[in-house]
């Protein structure tokens, strides 16, 4: 088997955006540290609130975290209390003044990792892995994706041997840099044992120059920047090699 | 109820068994995914026909869930109405490979065709990712507190690019490279 890139980091820099987003001279080792710290206890925390991404902004002493989720209410909890007890637990980890943006996700069947975690949960709740995979295509391909791919791989409805089954419908062309495609991969914990989901989802091209946050739409132009020079470099180096090749086999 | 030997429908080779019955699924459901708060009864209509030896199940639920809002875990009523088509095949005898990869095809238990398990995950698949109540689909105020807040996507976005805009630490060196507007790059010149 061939070794396969993971989709969103290949595109980091071209047409999505990085999740952490600061600058430091010093300290820069504490304060990644403190980035993986955030992230982990978030994650833990919010394991049932239906959270995408994470991105941090971080400016003097203060640190500015966005949670991207499909279930606000789950992280707010009643009356604010879970947010405000998550912020004095943030407060207090990395020590700075840490504010929360919560971003509801208009569209959560277009991101790959709520897909998943969907299809994980569903496993877990003996949902029969085939009506799940297909439900979650059905519902992502009228949500308008123009592809998606599931592949669920495990002691499969309880088999004694594992295996892997996948199931797509349209495209996911992963190696079109200007293609979005979002990906991600869950675990469903049965009483078989631990299930893989993986998840492609390619939401259509995004215009040279615009850049893409996972969960956004529509937010494309047509601006000549940097990221788009180099997306620009890595096609025109990939066509001169293509042509140099074809000189030196018409040698 | 809403299950069959094969012994049963075999009598059905050339003609569909129809059925058409109200069930109670709120406790099975409950106990599977606890975000489901309330369930009424379900009525369940159908045909399963015989086709070349394995049995084609076409099903309509219809009912209404209670789950939570997923902005604000207020109780949301969620009226289901699914139709769906699977196949049933005897493992040991069907052979699969002439089915469709987007045809769903259960396995056949202890000789008999039971589909309440297709119903109630049908039921727990029939939940959006995103449940909002009809006060809340129409309004778009978000909660907001001491030092947190609940924004849109669209209003997350319009931030980051007037952030982007306001950084200006970096704004004179966007005059220090041209931009390749001669058609030309590095490799031709």
């Amino acid at each position: 088997m061939g070794q396969k890139i993971n989709p969103v980091g290949f595109r980091v820099g071209v047409i999505r955006d990085w999740e952490a987003k600061w600058y430091a001279e010093k300290d820069y080792s504490t304060l990644l540290l403190e980035d993986v710290k955030i992230r982990d206890y978030i994650n833990k925390r919010l394991a049932d609130a239906s959270v995408s991404t994470i991105e941090i902004e971080r400016a003097a002493n203060r640190v500015n975290i966005s949670i991207h989720t499909a279930k606000p209410g789950m992280v707010i909890g009643k009356g604010g209390s879970e947010v405000e007890a998550l912020r004095k637990e943030l407060n207090k980890l990395t020590g700075r003044k840490v504010h929360i943006n919560i971003v509801e996700i208009k569209k959560p069947d277009l991101d790959a990792k709520l897909v998943g975690k969907s299809v994980a949960e569903q496993l877990e709740a003996r949902v029969a892995f085939r009506r799940a995979e297909r439900q979650a295509i059905q519902r992502t391909m009228r949500a308008g994706a123009k592809g998606i791919k599931i592949q669920v791989s495990g002691r499969l409805n309880g088999a004694d041997m594992a295996r892997r089954e996948s199931h797509a419908e349209g495209t996911v062309p992963l190696h079109t840099l200007r293609a979005d495609v979002d990906y991600s991969w869950e675990e469903a914990k049965t009483t078989y044992g631990q299930l893989g989901v993986k998840t492609w989802i390619y939401r259509g091209e995004v215009l040279p120059g615009a850049k893409r946050r996972p969960d956004d739409e529509g937010s494309s132009g047509n601006r000549n920047n940097g990221r788009n020079r180099r997306y620009n470099n890595r096609n025109n180096r990939s066509n001169n090699n293509r042509s140099n090749n074809n000189r030196k086999g018409g040698n | 109820m809403l299950k069959w030997q094969l012994s049963q429908l075999d009598k059905y080779y050339d003609r569909p068994l129809t059925f058409d019955e109200t069930v109670s699924v709120k406790s099975d459901l409950m106990q599977r995914d606890d975000e489901i708060l309330d369930a009424t009864p379900v009525h369940v209509t159908g045909q399963i026909q015989q086709e070349n030896g394995d049995w084609v199940a076409t099903v309509r639920i219809q009912g209404q869930l209670t789950v939570p809002s997923t902005r604000s875990l207020k109780p949301v009523e969620l009226p289901v109405d699914e139709q769906f088509s699977e196949i049933y095949a005897d493992p040991e005898t069907a052979s699969l490979d002439r089915y469709e990869d987007t045809d769903v095809v259960i396995p056949l238990k202890e000789h008999a065709l039971d589909l309440m398990p297709a119903v109630e995950d049908h039921l727990l698949l029939s939940v959006p990712l995103r449940v909002l109540s009809t006060d809340e689909q129409q309004s778009d105020a978000m909660p907001k507190g001491n030092d947190w807040e609940v924004i849109s996507e669209s209003e997350y976005a319009k931030r980051q690019q007037e952030s982007r805009r306001e950084n200006s630490q970096f704004a004179k060196l966007k005059d220090l490279l041209p931009d390749d507007d001669n058609g030309q790059d590095d490799s031709q010149k």
